[in-house]
């Protein structure tokens, strides 16, 4: 049997099918909901409480809600209320969308083959003045 | 303003800061990130260089990305080491870098520059990744709360799940059939389960038994577990991170350095990691028939825990699953479950290709039912397939 291999990539285009997932009880906090908070080298450890940031959880945690999918065609052609916006998965967003610099050093992808150039001037005084 | 230098080392940027930015990205300018303290040192690529002089092994035969995979590639290299005379214990194609591990320690003058036209990295004498193959099992009891021990029996378990044995705990993978037999299996990592065959969720009581381990393949870090009849299983949800829909091959053709994988477990939550290549190792049991030698082929992955936390022991088993996108193949791809770590200042995480596991007919269950890669069978082997859903064949 043979896995298909991939035509094209395509890294990071929308998607027309969005799923809802089982949620966690809110202790069992997303490493990447807690970002910069937990890096190691500036908070020594991924331990490093910040009860600011999400409520403390109840000793027995609520059920989850039903296994039943959700399936959101797409956010024009479906009404999504606020929270179910909300509590899509983000994870692209994570990616994509919180990259703090309007412009890609990735010039082109194909499968197997990468080319990155170097920032000029005027992305490096903004790299500085971002970060 | 807390940057302090920018190393464009691509695919990776890697950042020295005073004082960390409020929120870390994954990326910056679309390039995977590493943000590091102003005393922290990293090298992502281990070992040095051979000497140019020396002839290439593979000159006649170079690399070529569009022909050959990258396993074929080091499996080349494997035996052109060999060949001339040196011991090698991984070939690595990392982030772009072929690298070398070598048992003993040769002066790297007289290796090759270049190793099929790729100049290679070697580690002779030294580990090239902090430790080799240790599976990290976490204790049924361990110290802190911030774990999930929710039961979720009722509405249905899923992929990210905390599952146990007698004595250790892990997170529970997704539900493959095999085409041939019909069988239904629960995939979880063998080493949690070394010491027995029961496997709990969510905590070891009689009560809470969900199934009893079928298949073993130590080599891959995979046991298959037939779940019990009362059990609802299903791969519908894997929390925050992409739904799982297909096992994925060595032939898979990606590309190190941009994809994006994910996992959620109950003792991390959503843990992104980034696709840096693969690793071809030679097994340290190499005792067995006709004594030959045998490699063990592995996936690696970055754990950005650099930036977003060191990760905890228990998340071994979780299925690691492509971030979204249009591509058919890519999307909902699972490389493999957590299994191994080098424990390293940024962390490298080894996954075993699961070749073996897919060629034995093994592939992912739909949410309907059906088996995840469609697109290879026929669509009444498909039926054939959901029928055996929820029975504990």
């Amino acid at each position: 049997m043979e896995t298909p291999t991939k035509p094209q990539m395509s890294m990071h285009s929308p998607m027309s099918v969005q799923w809802t997932p089982k949620r966690r009880p809110l202790k069992i906090l997303s490493a990447l909901r807690k970002g910069a908070k937990s890096a190691p080298y500036a908070y020594n450890g991924r331990y490093e409480l910040d009860d600011t940031r999400r409520p403390s959880t109840p000793p027995t945690p609520p059920p989850p809600p039903s296994a039943k999918p959700k399936f959101l065609k797409t956010q024009k052609s479906v009404n999504v209320s606020p929270l179910d916006v909300k509590s899509t998965p983000s994870v692209r967003r994570n990616i994509v969308q919180d990259d703090p610099m309007p412009f890609s050093l990735v010039e082109m992808i194909r499968p197997k083959k990468v080319k990155y150039r170097l920032p000029t001037k005027q992305e490096m005084a903004l790299l500085h003045t971002t970060l | 303003m807390t940057a302090i230098t920018f190393r464009f080392e691509f695919p990776l940027l890697i950042i020295h800061c005073k004082e960390p930015p409020e929120k870390i990205p994954l990326t910056v300018g679309r390039v995977a990130a590493i943000f590091l303290s102003d005393k922290e040192n990293y090298h992502p690529f281990p070992g040095t260089v051979g000497n140019p002089r020396n002839p290439d092994w593979l000159a006649d035969d170079p690399y070529d990305s569009e022909a050959e995979t990258e396993l074929t590639f080091c499996s080349r290299v494997f035996r052109a080491c060999n060949d001339n005379g040196f011991k090698p214990v991984s070939v690595s194609l990392y982030l772009g870098t072929l690298i070398l591990e070598l048992k003993e320690y040769v002066p790297t003058n007289k290796f090759p520059g270049k190793i099929g036209g790729v100049v290679p990295y070697y580690c002779n004498g030294v580990s090239a990744w902090s430790s080799r193959n240790v599976p990290q099992s976490r204790l049924i009891n361990p110290e802190g709360g911030n774990e999930d021990t929710s039961n979720y029996t009722s509405s249905g378990l899923n992929p990210g799940v905390r599952i146990c044995g007698h004595k250790y705990a892990g997170t529970s993978g997704l539900i493959v059939c095999n085409r041939s037999t019909g069988e239904r299996r629960l995939m979880v990592a063998e080493h949690v389960f070394k010491d027995t065959d029961e496997v709990f969720h969510p905590t070891t009581k009689l009560e809470n038994r969900i199934g009893t381990i079928t298949h073993r393949y130590p080599a891959l870090d995979v046991a298959l577990v037939r779940l019990d009849e009362s059990v609802n299983y299903s791969n519908e949800s894997y929390f925050d991170a992409p739904q799982c829909k297909r096992l994925v091959t060595s032939r898979y053709e990606g590309t190190a350095g941009q994809e994006w994988f994910y996992l959620d477990s109950g003792y991390t939550g959503l843990v992104p990691f980034l696709w840096t290549g693969i690793r071809m190792e030679l097994r340290e049991d190499i005792t067995g028939p006709f004594h030959e030698l045998k490699y063990d082929a592995q996936y690696i992955f970055l754990a950005m825990h650099i930036n977003v936390g060191r990760l905890p022991n228990g998340v071994c088993g979780s299925p690691l699953v492509h971030d979204e996108t249009d591509d058919p193949v890519s999307d909902g791809a699972v490389r493999g479950l957590f299994s191994w770590s080098d424990q390293n200042v940024v962390e490298n995480l080894f996954v075993a290709v699961l070749d073996p596991l897919v060629d034995e007919g093994w592939e992912v269950e739909s949410v309907d039912g059906g088996v995840g890669s469609a697109m290879e069978v026929t669509e009444g082997e498909i039926s054939a397939q959901g029928e055996q859903k929820g029975k504990g064949t």
